[in-house]
């Protein structure tokens, strides 16, 4: 598996790696940012970025200040700083960013961003936030996984009834995620864990609400199922996993896999 | 206390009027820096300019300067600005307090007094009662000055009052008019850039993109404070203030940059 990751955030990814390596997956290499790699141009992101909600064109037209960011961003690593972009259009582009040798599925490329991501959903007519970006690259969004699944329906009533936001966060913190939340590293490894049964089998949910590959709508369901109890995984894709480790480094057993 | 003034004619104080606004328009005429709208980002952008010598010339199209600083939320007049914004109000000398962690709580008046204060002191003209009425445009659609005229003449129905506006000239012009982004909206209508209107989503890090996308959006402008988020389409912000007195800044250091 390869690993593209903000090197500001490297700490944080680095403890998620520590569940992985604890669940037996050791094959795994840590690279640089994949908007560093030559040929990704500011106008290409400017024009993914998600300027309305409501429009399914993400940016029709772009401005040479949006640029001016855009590049200005990835020479001072400065991503991170609020804007959404089209999750689909941004993994295609990052594609072809990889090398022939990265982008073979058995290479399991994820790359690992503190920007937003959304995706269109024709049901409702809307952008939406998400955590993760199945495909190749598979895209991860740090911010997404705080802010994608929603939060309790009391902490928005109360927020729109005026109660400040810190204090919501400070009384319902074992209800949903922060930034610097101590349970975002061992949340991202359960992602990631989604990511590398993607990259495995091509589905990376399970309906299992405790297992780890459960798909997450709400900010509590996230926190009960990257959860390691009852389990991290449920029977049958523990049974996967098994094989997988089998597979990847001969025969290896997963440590301390509940 | 007895206190006897001196004795003038009605003569001599319009007099007085008359020449001291006309010596110092005189000099405006054609100004280093025209900033559009006299709020927290546009007087904190003309007090960047001034403070290095340049002549900085804020168009306000109220009797009164400061546009939404002297009030927070809900018409209470404490204002809020949340960390790095704190270092411009220990620079203005505004107190404050932190009400919880990196967020620092102001008294409105003090605050937008002091910037004001602050914005004079470092040179800044204002023409207030003025409203912006157009750009002038040059080579390639270069801002070059902006079209202005007193703001009862606009306010009274054209039939009453024909009154032709002004150009002033300027080397740069700064967008300060907050969401209206009215000297932005006139190029939009000439139909030389677009904008996008600001957004609906609600994040965090909104103020952060304020400061990040202030600068030149077109030759000859600059864009800061709310009207940022007008031109790129950025989320909207609640009753917070740092980012406007740092993108403020920030346009001033371009302005100066390209003086």
């Amino acid at each position: 598996m390869i690993l593209f990751i903000c090197m500001r955030e490297r700490e944080k990814i680095e403890e998620s790696l520590d569940y992985l390596k604890n669940w037996g997956w050791e094959n795994i290499y840590l690279k640089d940012c994949l908007y560093k790699r030559r040929g990704i141009r500011g106008e290409e992101l400017a024009r993914i970025r998600v300027v309305n909600p409501e429009d399914p064109l993400p940016n029709p037209s772009i401005l040479p200040g949006e640029v001016r960011f855009e590049e200005k961003r990835i020479e001072d690593c400065a991503c991170g700083k609020g804007n959404v972009y089209c999750g689909y259009r941004l993994t295609r582009f990052l594609a072809y960013s990889l090398d022939p040798q990265e982008r073979r599925l058995s290479s399991m490329p994820v790359f690992i961003t503190p920007d937003y991501v959304a995706t269109w959903d024709s049901s409702d007519l809307r952008w939406h936030l998400r955590y993760a970006i199945f495909s190749i690259p598979t895209l991860v969004s740090l911010r997404g996984i705080v802010e994608a699944p929603a939060r309790p329906r009391e902490f928005y009533i109360s927020r729109r009834m005026g109660v400040d936001t810190r204090r919501l966060e400070e009384k319902m913190k074992d209800d949903f995620l922060t930034h610097e939340d101590r349970r975002l590293s061992r949340v991202l490894a359960g992602i990631i864990l989604q990511a590398i049964f993607y990259f495995r089998i091509g589905n990376p949910f399970c309906e299992d609400r405790e297992c780890s590959l459960f798909h997450a709508h709400w900010q509590r369901e996230l926190l009960s199922s990257q959860d390691d109890n009852p389990y991290t995984l449920c029977p049958y894709h523990r049974n996967l996993w098994q094989e997988f480790l089998h597979k990847e480094g001969g025969i290896r057993y997963a440590k301390n896999l509940s | 206390m007895k206190v006897k003034f001196s004795e003038v004619s009605e003569r001599d104080i319009t007099w007085a009027i008359v020449s001291g606004f006309a010596r110092e328009f005189e000099k405006f005429v054609r100004s280093d820096c025209i900033v559009v709208g006299g709020g927290p980002s546009g007087l904190m952008a003309a007090r960047k300019i001034a403070s290095k010598g340049k002549k900085a010339l804020v168009i306000e199209r109220n009797n009164y300067l400061g546009g939404g600083f002297w009030i927070g939320g809900f018409l209470m007049n404490k204002i809020t600005v949340r960390h790095p914004g704190e270092r411009i109000l220990k620079e203005l000398g505004i107190p404050f307090e932190e009400e919880t962690r990196d967020l620092f709580v102001a008294d409105g008046p003090h605050a937008c007094s002091k910037l004001i204060a602050s914005a004079c002191e470092a040179g800044v003209k204002i023409l207030n009662m003025a409203s912006f009425e157009d750009v002038v445009l040059r080579e390639e659609n270069r801002v070059g000055g902006v079209v202005i005229n007193w703001t009862p003449v606009q306010a009274l129905p054209r039939e009453i009052t024909c009154v032709d506006p002004i150009a002033l000239e300027a080397e740069v012009v700064i967008d300060a008019t907050g969401h209206d982004a009215c000297v932005v909206k006139k190029l939009e209508e000439r139909g030389i850039l677009k904008t996008k209107g600001f957004g609906g989503m609600w994040v965090e890090k909104s103020e952060d993109l304020i400061v990040e996308y202030t600068g030149e959006v077109h030759p000859g402008l600059v864009v800061c404070g709310m009207a940022v988020s007008t031109v790129y389409g950025l989320p909207r912000m609640g009753p917070t203030f740092g980012a406007m007195l740092l993108s403020g800044e920030k346009a001033g250091e371009e302005v100066l940059s390209r003086l």
